[in-house]
Parts: structure tokens; sequence; C-alpha cells
């Protein structure tokens, strides 16, 4: 049985991981709970949807139960992801989710307990609430206990990105607890006071943050005892769902975005390249496949045919957006698109720094697909060829790599502002440190472009 | 004329929270944003802002409500 490090803020109940199974330990208020919750008509309704993660309640004699009082078993979710790794699209679908889920639970007098994002994970484009003991019977009086952290996770991310087109990725990758009304509302101009939310959600929460920091009063109590109800908490729930679901930005013209359109390759080369890796995708069945400068997510769609999860990752947030909103509006497919910057990926955070996991340890991918991206990292990033091979060996997984020489265009205009400072980077040397890292099993060099594909599996050992 | 009267909204709001005990939640939802949840609710949630004021002001003429 292994505790999951990042779950411990409830004391009422903790993840932990039984061989494959995805475990959840409740006190005896929290098992209440769930055999309060767990039957209601939302609830199972929204199970069956899959915006809530499938979830059982173990028997009473299974061994995993170690002194809980009662245990839950998860449907596991392919790969686990943060909100500084979403999309903005994401990130809204994920609060209207939130809302949603608590509007509904609210007319079966039932509450949440928090609003986090990090209690939110995706199947594909599609998200899953995964925290089932966030659900409590509402205590009547009390209010939103999560409308807090919902402003400061949620609403004001979005915010900051729709009304001033401030990034909140590097914002909450910073900040484990989210932005800070007082912090966010020194972002905004008395001009944005008039826009929607900034006046209430930001400014006045800001100054009864700061006028009640030293407040001792049992506030919550007062205000129950003078009749607070829940219809109270569904007008400002109602409130707040217009106004996210209003927020919008579009997507920057993406610099690399051009790139899937297949310019500069010849309508010959386009075809072998997509058989190429068709072929390989097809040589074995890969469980998780991680899909690094994903681009217009042509490969990982052609991957996810094959594969239970692709990861589609690429270092441009208007990539991955609309990504997002293209996989959102076609047919399901299981392809997370995250925004990942290679050269500076995710760590890990919170306590302990485990608290929220680095990417590479949310699971190893068993194929990796990096089409373009070698000269990204080595020509834009100045890291070292041997490095960026070593890392890919680190990840465990077969390979299918495009290695771009000096002079395609694209690696040209990464170099135009540097000049060749780059005496390491040649296909030869890519060769000899793929051939000692990895078998290779097939290899394409393609005539309009200087680039050669390769596929490889890692060596034994 | 507005501000001043928003300003004096805002600090007898404060002054009111101003006094004792906890509830129980794992997650601090914060005395200012309670109290914003009262203020967000228009007419119903000056409602019971005023009923806090005058459970307050009761309560400090020691008069305690029926049945405490």
């Amino acid at each position: 049985m292994l505790p999951d490090p990042g779950s411990f803020r409830d004391p009422g109940n903790r993840v932990f991981y039984d061989g494959e199974r995805v475990c959840r330990g409740l006190d005896s208020r929290s098992a209440a709970d769930w055999r309060a919750v767990s039957s209601r008509g939302f609830f199972t309704r929204r199970m069956a949807q899959g915006s809530i993660v499938r979830t059982t309640a173990l028997p009473a004699d299974d061994p995993a139960l170690q002194g809980w009082e009662a245990a839950l078993v998860h449907e596991r979710i392919p790969f686990l992801s943060y909100p500084f790794e979403w999309s903005c699209g994401m990130l809204q679908d994920a609060a209207l989710l939130q809302l949603d889920l608590l509007l509904e639970a609210l007319a079966e007098d039932v509450s949440l307990k928090d609003a986090t994002p990090y209690n939110i994970q995706w199947n594909g484009p599609a998200p899953v609430f995964i925290d089932i003991p966030s659900f409590e019977p509402l205590r009547p009086g009390s209010v939103w206990t999560g409308y807090r952290q919902f402003c400061e996770l949620f609403l004001y991310p979005l915010m900051l990105q729709a009304y001033k087109g401030i990034p909140f990725r590097p914002w909450l990758r910073g900040a484990i607890d989210g932005i800070r009304a007082a912090d966010c509302a020194r972002v905004f101009t008395w001009a944005d006071l008039l826009r929607p939310g900034v006046l209430k959600h930001v400014w006045l929460q800001s100054r009864l943050q700061a006028g009640l920091a030293d407040s001792q009063a049992d506030l919550g109590g007062e205000i129950r005892d003078a009749g607070f109800h829940k219809g109270l908490i569904e007008a400002n729930l109602r409130g707040l769902r217009g106004l996210v679901a209003g927020l919008s930005w579009s997507p920057a013209e993406a610099g690399w975005a051009a790139y899937g359109g297949g310019t500069h390759y010849s309508a010959e080369d386009r075809e072998k390249k997509t058989a190429f890796i068709r072929k390989a995708l097809g040589s074995r069945a890969w469980p998780l496949a991680w899909d690094l400068g994903c681009n217009t997510g042509e490969f990982s769609r052609l991957a996810a045919a094959d594969c239970r999860c692709v990861v589609a990752m690429d270092s441009d947030a208007s990539v991955i957006e609309t990504l997002y909103r293209s996989l959102k509006a076609g047919p399901r497919l299981p392809i997370l698109p995250l925004q990942v910057d290679f050269a500076d990926p995710s760590p890990g955070l919170g306590w302990r720094g485990r608290e929220r996991r680095a990417l590479s340890e949310r699971g190893r991918p068993d194929l990796t697909l990096a089409l373009a991206l070698i000269h990204h990292l080595c020509l834009g990033s100045n890291v070292p060829l041997a490095e960026v091979l070593d890392w890919l060996a680190g990840l465990g997984g077969s390979l299918i790599v495009e290695f771009v020489d000096k002079s395609d265009p694209m690696a040209r205009r990464l170099m135009r502002n540097k000049g060749d400072i780059f005496p390491g980077y040649s296909r030869e040397a890519f060769e000899r440190g793929l051939e000692t890292r990895f078998t290779v099993l097939d290899r394409l060099a393609l005539v309009s472009v200087d680039r050669v594909l390769y596929f490889a599996r890692p060596r034994a050992g | 004329m507005h501000a001043s009267r928003a300003t004096a909204v805002l600090m007898s709001v404060c002054l009111l929270a101003a006094a004792a005990v906890p509830a129980r939640a794992y997650l601090d939802p914060g005395s200012g944003s309670m109290m914003l949840q009262l203020l967000l609710a228009g007419v119903a949630g000056a409602v019971v802002l005023i009923k806090m004021y005058w459970h307050r002001l009761r309560a400090r003429f020691g008069i305690r409500k029926k049945g405490s």
C-alpha cells in the first residue's frame, strides 16, 4: 500500500495505491458522507456520464482497508495533469464542471467542501471530478466554504487571461494555492472595475479580506443564525457560472502552428512520413504515448488508434488551446493536450516537493514521438544534443524521432539571431548518440527537406 | 459620495465581524470571503446582514435568543 504524497489536505481521507488499484481510505465521518451522498440522483447520473470518477466501495473485509472505516476504489485516470499545464479553455471547462456539480448537489442538499482544479482530471478532453469525499451533506445555514478557493484557483487565473492577456500558468505553477485577491486586485486598473466580476469578486473581496484579517468572530455561526440559506449560494453560483462562461480569448496566431500544415514538405514526403509513423505505431500496442511538440495534434490522432492514452504536449499555449477545442468538438479520442516547455518541464511542487508530481513521475511513456522537436531544444534552448538523447532514453520507451538538419528553414529560423554556435549538432552526431542509447529499427530520409525519421527501441539494460 | 458610502458599509461590515469562536472545515473559507457572500446575494443577503447586526446588538445588551 503506497500512500499518495499529495493527498493529505483533508485529514478525513487519503488516497493510496494497492498495486494497480487507486484506493481511498475514509474515516468515520467521510464514510458517513459517502453513504449519504453516493445514492443521490445527481451523483449516480454524473458518475454514469463519466464527469465524476467511477468509484465503488471496497468490501469491509478487503485487506486494503488498513484501519480505515471504509475504503473506495476509483477508476484509474490515464495520466495526471495540473492546471498550470492546461489551456485556458480546459481551466474554464473545469471551472464550469465545478460550479455545475455544486449547483446540482445543492438541489439535493449536498455541498462541496472545496473548489480546487486539482480535484479535476481528464479522460481525453473530458474533465472528470475525482475527489469524492469533497461531497458532504449540506449543513443548513452554512456558507460556501470553497468560494475563496474557487476565486483563487479558477476565477482569477481566467480573468487575468481574458481581461489582461496575462498567462495564468506561470503564476499557478509558482503558487500552489492560487492567486490571492489582493495580488489580483493590484493587476487591475480602476477602469477594469467596470469589467464583469472585477469589482465584486476581486476588489471587494480583497478589501474585506484585509479588513477582517484579524477577526476572531465565529462568522460562520453568526451568518447561520441570521438565516443564511442555500438559495444565496445558488444565486452566487449562477452569477459565477455566467461570468466564467462569458470569459473569452482567442488563441494567438501561433508561430509554429502553421508548421503542421505541411507547407515545406512535398506532398510525397508528407505521405511517406505519415506511412512511416503509422507502420511504427502498428508494430505493437502502446498503452501510454507522449507526443512531444504535438503542434496541431495530427500525429497524436494517428497514435490514438493504437494507444490507450496519448499525452499531446507543446510549449505553445495557442497550439494547445486550438487542439483542445478541436478534440472537444470532434469524436472522443484518448488524447490529453498539455502545455509543457520541455526545456523547463513541470517539477515536483508543494509539500516536500511531492504534493504535485513532476511530469516524469506521473507515468513513463511506452512510446515517445519527438517529431521536429530536437532542433527546438538544441538550437532554440541551447540544450546539448547528448543531453536531449539522454533525456529521451531516460523516459524508457520506444521512440519515433525526426531529426532536422541545420540547413532546414525552420532550424535556420531558430539560429537567425544567434548564428551557428552549435558545432556538435549534426546528423552524424545524432545518429551516433541515438545508436548508443537505442536500437534503430527503421529509418526514412525525406527528400524535399533535410530531415530523417527514426523508429527505435531502448537498448536492453 | 458613493465611494464614501461604500467605504462606510465596508467598515461597518468589518467591525461587525470583529468578535470570537471557529467552525469545522478543513479549508479556511476566509472571513472576508464569507462576508462577501452576503453582499453578493443582493436583498436576501442584506436581510441576513441586518439580522446579524440585530443579533449582535441584542447580545451586547445581554438579550439572548429564545431557547438559548
